[in-house]
C-alpha cells in the first residue's frame, strides 16, 4: 500500500517538473521565438455593414436587385483593395416588406451580428417598422428604396438616397394637369408606400384644380381587381392612376383595366412598370405612363453600373434604385474611410450629413437635415409596345424631366 | 338596388358578368364540397389545397419562369408524386380486385401483377412530370388509351342496342378493332399537336391533385373513421393537411403571386356594352358541365346508387355488399379533381398564390352553407350567388369589403338558415 503510494507521489511529482521548468521559462524575457509571426502583419477584421431587403414575397423583385447591387459595389471595393486595406462584409438579412419582418431582420443585425450600420430596407412599410427602433439604438439606417413621406421624419439615425413621394407626389400632380387630365380615380394597393404616392399626387392634383371622382383600395393578396375597376370606370374618369407595392398586381391591374374596356390614358409610380409587371400586362401596358426616377442616359457612372451589372446578373431592372443601392455602398465605404471604425455610428451619420456625393443616380447630391436626399429629380417614362421592349430600354423610353407647375 | 341598375346598367352588366365569372369557380368548389359532405359527411379541407395544387400543378409544367434560380420543374417534387400515384394505384388495385381475385390466383401472383402495374404507373407518372416540353407525345400512348376504351365501349353498346341477335364474338371483334383504330387516331393526332400541352397539363394536375386526395383518405381519414368518430377530429386534421400543403406550395414555389400561361379567350368581347373574357365564359361552361355530370352521376349511374347509399348509411351500404371504402375513394377523387378544376381555371383567369387554396375553400364552403349543405343544386345557386352578392354588395362600398360581405352572409345564413336556400331532401 505504501509502496503504491510512493509510486503515485513520485509520478505526481515527475509530471510537476515539466510544468514548472515550462512556467520558469516563459517568464523569462526570450523574445526570439514570438518574432517570426509579427513580421506579416495580420489582417483587419472588414467592416461588417447590415443589409435588409425584401428578397422574398411581394416585395421580392426589388429587394433582390438592390441586393444584388450591394453585393456588386462591396465585390468592386474589396477587389480593389478595400477601404485602407480593410474588406467590407454585407450581413444580409430578409426582412420582406413587412414592418414585424424588417424588426425581427433588425434584432437580428444588431443582437447577434452587432452591426452598427444597416443598408435597408427596400420596402417603407418595413422601414417605418425597423426606424424607432433604430433611432432609439442609436443605429443607422440608410435606404435606397423606401420612398415613404413620413420617414423624413423618422430620426436623426435615419437617411435615404431614395426620393420622397412627396416629391414624386407633387411631380405627378403636375404631370397629370400639364397633360389635360381633369378628372381621376385611383386604385391604390394598401401599404404605406402606394397610399404615399396617392396622397401626394392626389394633394398636388386637387390644388391645381383637378377632381378625384374615384378611390379604390386592394389589399396585397388579392389578384382580382375587376370589380373595383368597373366601379372606377362607371365615374368615366379622364384617367386612372395606379399605385401598387407589388409589381404582379400593378401588372395585373393594367391587363384588367384594359380588358374591362378602358381605354383612357393609365399612369403610375415606378412599380407597375416594372419587368414582371409588363410582362403580366403585355400589350396591355402600351403607352402607360409612368412618373418615376431613372438613370440619366448621358451619366456615365449609372450606364457603366448598368453594363456591369447585366455582365454579372445577367439581367437589368428598376435601374434607378440598382444605382441607388450601388451608391449607398460607396457613400458607406467613404465614410467608413473617414471614420475607420464600423462601430461608430455617431461618426459615420455626421459624415453622412457632411458628404455630397456624384454617382449613379445623379451629381453633387447631398442629404438635407431630416436625411433626405437632395439634389436629385424624377422623370415621365412611356411604355413601349411589346415589339420594341428590349432588356436596354426596359420597356419604356424617358419622356423627359417631370413639369414644374 | 333596381333603381341603381337602372341608373347605370352597363356597371351593372359588367357586375353581373363579373359575378358569374367568380361564381362558377365557386360553384365548381362547392359541387366538390358538397359531393363528399354528402357522402361521409365532414367538411374535408384538403379542397383548398387541391384547388392550389390544380393551379401550382399547371405552373410546374408550364411555366418557363424560374424560382428562386433554378427551374420550377425539379425531380425531387415529381418523385413525391409519382410515388404518391404509385401508392394510390396500388392500393385501389388491391381494394378493387384482389378479393374477387384471391380464389383463381396465387397471393403471390397477385401481390407481383399489382405492385408491377401500380411500379409501371407511377414510373410512367414522374416521366412525364419531368418532361414538361414532351408532354404531348408522352401522353399521346395514355389518351388514345383511354379514347380506345371508351370507343369500344360505345361501339359495344350501339352494337348490342341495334341488332340485338350479334354473336359474343362478332361484338367484341367490331368493338375492339373500331377501339384500338380510334385510340391510335387520337393518339396520333394528339401526339402532332404540341399546342395541346398547355390543357394536357390540366389533366395531368387534376388527376394528380384527385390521387393526393385518394392518398390521403387512404393515409389518415381511413383510420381516423375507424377510431375516432368524430368528424370535429377529421376537420382539424383535414386542417392540418390544407396549411401545411400550403406552407409547402410556398415554399417550393415562393409566396409571391404568379401567371399562368395565356389560355385561349383572353381577349375580351364587348356585350351589351361591358366586357367579358371568352375564357370566363369557358369557366362559366365548365362549372354548368361539372354539375349536370354530377348530376347524371349520381341519379343515373348505379356508382352513383352506390354513393348515395353510403350517403344515407354507410354500415347497411357495406351491409348489403357495398365496398364502402372503393366507392368512398373514388368520391374524394371526383372531389378533389372538381377542387383542381376550380383552382387552375381561377389560376388562368387571375394569378396563382399559395394562399389561393386557403381564400377558394373558404368561398367554396360560404357557397355550399348558403346553397344547402349536401345539395348539388344548392352548391350551383349557391356559388353563383355568393359571387353575385360579393360583386353588387360593393356598389357603395369600397372593394375591400367584398371579404366581409362574403362572411358577414355566412354568419347570417349559419345563424337563421341553416339549411341554405335549397335544403336536401
Amino acid at each position: 500500500m505504501t509502496v503504491r503510494y510512493i509510486q503515485r507521489v513520485a509520478l505526481v511529482c515527475l509530471l510537476l517538473i515539466p510544468a514548472l521548468v515550462v512556467a520558469a521559462c516563459a517568464d523569462e524575457p526570450t523574445p526570439t521565438p514570438t518574432a517570426a509571426p509579427t513580421a506579416t502583419p495580420t489582417p483587419l477584421p472588414p467592416f461588417k455593414i447590415g443589409v435588409m431587403e425584401s428578397l422574398t414575397g411581394p416585395g421580392e423583385t426589388y429587394g433582390t436587385v438592390s441586393n444584388q447591387a450591394k453585393q456588386m459595389a462591396v465585390d468592386e471595393i474589396n477587389a480593389a483593395g478595400g477601404i485602407n486595406g480593410r474588406m467590407i462584409e454585407l450581413i444580409v438579412e430578409d426582412s420582406k416588406c413587412s414592418a414585424q419582418d424588417a424588426i425581427t431582420a433588425y434584432r437580428k443585425l444588431t443582437d447577434v451580428d452587432g452591426v452598427k450600420i444597416i443598408l435597408g430596407t427596400s420596402c417603407s412599410g418595413a422601414m417605418l417598422g425597423a426606424a424607432p427602433l433604430a433611432e432609439d439604438d442609436g443605429i443607422v439606417l440608410f435606404s435606397g428604396l423606401a420612398t415613404n413621406p413620413d420617414i423624413a421624419e423618422a430620426g436623426d439615425y435615419i437617411f435615404r438616397t431614395a426620393m420622397s413621394d412627396a416629391q414624386l407626389g407633387i411631380d405627378t400632380g403636375n404631370v397629370l394637369w400639364a397633360d389635360g387630365i381633369r378628372t381621376l380615380a385611383t386604385i391604390t394597393e394598401a401599404t404605406d408606400y402606394a397610399e404615399g404616392v396617392r396622397r401626394s399626387s392626389v394633394a398636388q392634383f386637387e390644388k391645381l384644380g383637378g377632381e378625384v371622382v374615384g378611390a379604390e383600395r386592394y389589399p396585397s393578396d388579392i389578384v382580382d381587381f375587376r370589380s373595383q375597376l368597373t366601379k372606377l370606370f362607371n365615374a368615366n374618369p379622364d384617367a386612372l392612376h395606379i399605385a401598387a407595392q407589388a409589381e404582379f398586381s400593378g401588372g395585373t391591374i393594367i391587363k384588367q383595366a384594359r380588358e374591362l374596356g378602358f381605354d383612357g390614358p393609365i399612369y403610375s409610380e415606378v412599380v407597375p412598370i416594372g419587368a414582371t409587371a409588363l410582362e403580366v400586362a403585355g400589350e396591355a401596358a402600351t403607352g402607360v405612363k409612368a412618373i418615376t426616377a431613372d438613370l440619366d442616359p448621358a451619366n456615365q457612372k449609372a450606364q457603366e453600373v448598368l453594363r456591369n451589372f447585366r455582365e454579372t446578373y445577367d439581367y437589368v431592372t428598376l435601374p434607378w434604385y440598382l444605382g441607388s443601392a450601388y451608391d449607398d455602398v460607396y457613400i458607406t465605404a467613404e465614410c467608413l474611410k473617414q471614420t475607420g471604425d464600423d462601430q461608430d455610428a455617431d461618426g459615420f451619420r455626421d459624415c453622412l450629413y457632411e458628404i455630397t456625393w456624384s454617382g449613379a443616380i445623379g451629381n453633387n447630391f447631398s442629404f438635407d437635415d431630416k436625411g433626405e436626399v437632395v439634389g436629385l429629380s424624377n422623370v415621365v417614362v412611356e411604355v413601349l409596345p411589346v415589339a420594341e421592349r428590349t432588356e436596354d430600354n426596359q420597356g419604356y423610353k424617358v419622356l423627359g424631366g417631370a413639369p414644374t407647375q | 338596388m333596381v333603381w341603381k341598375i337602372t341608373e347605370s346598367p352597363d356597371q351593372a352588366v359588367q357586375f353581373a358578368f363579373n359575378g358569374l365569372s367568380v361564381g362558377a369557380v365557386y360553384a365548381l368548389l362547392a359541387l366538390g364540397f358538397t359531393l363528399v359532405y354528402s357522402t361521409v359527411w365532414f367538411f374535408d379541407l384538403y379542397y383548398g389545397a387541391a384547388a392550389a395544387m390544380g393551379a401550382y400543378g399547371v405552373f410546374y409544367l408550364r411555366t418557363s419562369e424560374t424560382v428562386g434560380g433554378s427551374h420550377v420543374n425539379n425531380p425531387y417534387v415529381s418523385a413525391i408524386f409519382a410515388l404518391v400515384v404509385a401508392g394510390v394505384i396500388a392500393w385501389v388495385l388491391y381494394e378493387a380486385f384482389f378479393i374477387r381475385l384471391q380464389s383463381r390466383f396465387t397471393h403471390k401472383s397477385l401481390y407481383i401483377a399489382g405492385g408491377m402495374l401500380a411500379g409501371a404507373t407511377g414510373i410512367y407518372t414522374g416521366f412525364v412530370l419531368t418532361n414538361p416540353d414532351h408532354l404531348h407525345l408522352l401522353l399521346s400512348p395514355a389518351v388514345g388509351a383511354v379514347a380506345a376504351v371508351v370507343a369500344g365501349w360505345v361501339v359495344n353498346r350501339v352494337i348490342r342496342r341495334l341488332f340485338s341477335n350479334t354473336g359474343r364474338t362478332t361484338l367484341l371483334t367490331t368493338s375492339v378493332i373500331v377501339g384500338s383504330l380510334f385510340g391510335a387516331c387520337c393518339g396520333l393526332l394528339l401526339a402532332g399537336a404540341p399546342e395541346s400541352r398547355l390543357y394536357l397539363s390540366w389533366a395531368m394536375s387534376c388527376l394528380v391533385a384527385g390521387a393526393v386526395g385518394v392518398a390521403l383518405y387512404r393515409s389518415l381519414y381511413v383510420y381516423m373513421r375507424k377510431r375516432a368518430r368524430s368528424p370535429l377530429i377529421m376537420l382539424v386534421a383535414s386542417l392540418g393537411v390544407l396549411l401545411a400543403i400550403t406552407a409547402a406550395t410556398a415554399i417550393v414555389f415562393e409566396s409571391a403571386p404568379r401567371p399562368l400561361p395565356r389560355a385561349f379567350g383572353s381577349e375580351p368581347w364587348t356585350i351589351w356594352g361591358s366586357n367579358i373574357k371568352g375564357f370566363n365564359i369557358f369557366t362559366i361552361g365548365v362549372a354548368i358541365a361539372g354539375f349536370l355530370g354530377l348530376l347524371f352521376l349520381l341519379k343515373r349511374t348505379s356508382l352513383g346508387r352506390t354513393i348515395r347509399a353510403i350517403g344515407d348509411d354507410e354500415e347497411v351500404a357495406k351491409v348489403v355488399g357495398i365496398n364502402t371504402t372503393v366507392v368512398i375513394a373514388i368520391v374524394f377523387f371526383i372531389g378533389a379533381v372538381f377542387a383542381a378544376a376550380a383552382g387552375l381555371l381561377s389560376g388562368h383567369d387571375t394569378a396563382i398564390q399559395p394562399r389561393m387554396g386557403l381564400l377558394l375553400m373558404l368561398k367554396g364552403w360560404i357557397a355550399s352553407v348558403v346553397g344547402g349543405m349536401g345539395n348539388l343544386y344548392g352548391a350551383v345557386v349557391g356559388g353563383f350567388a355568393l359571387g353575385m352578392v360579393e360583386q353588387f354588395g360593393i356598389w357603395d362600398l369600397a372593394g375591400e369589403w367584398k371579404d366581409v360581405i362574403s362572411f358577414v352572409i355566412l354568419i347570417l345564413f349559419l345563424s337563421f338558415w341553416p339549411r341554405g336556400l335549397l335544403p336536401r331532401g
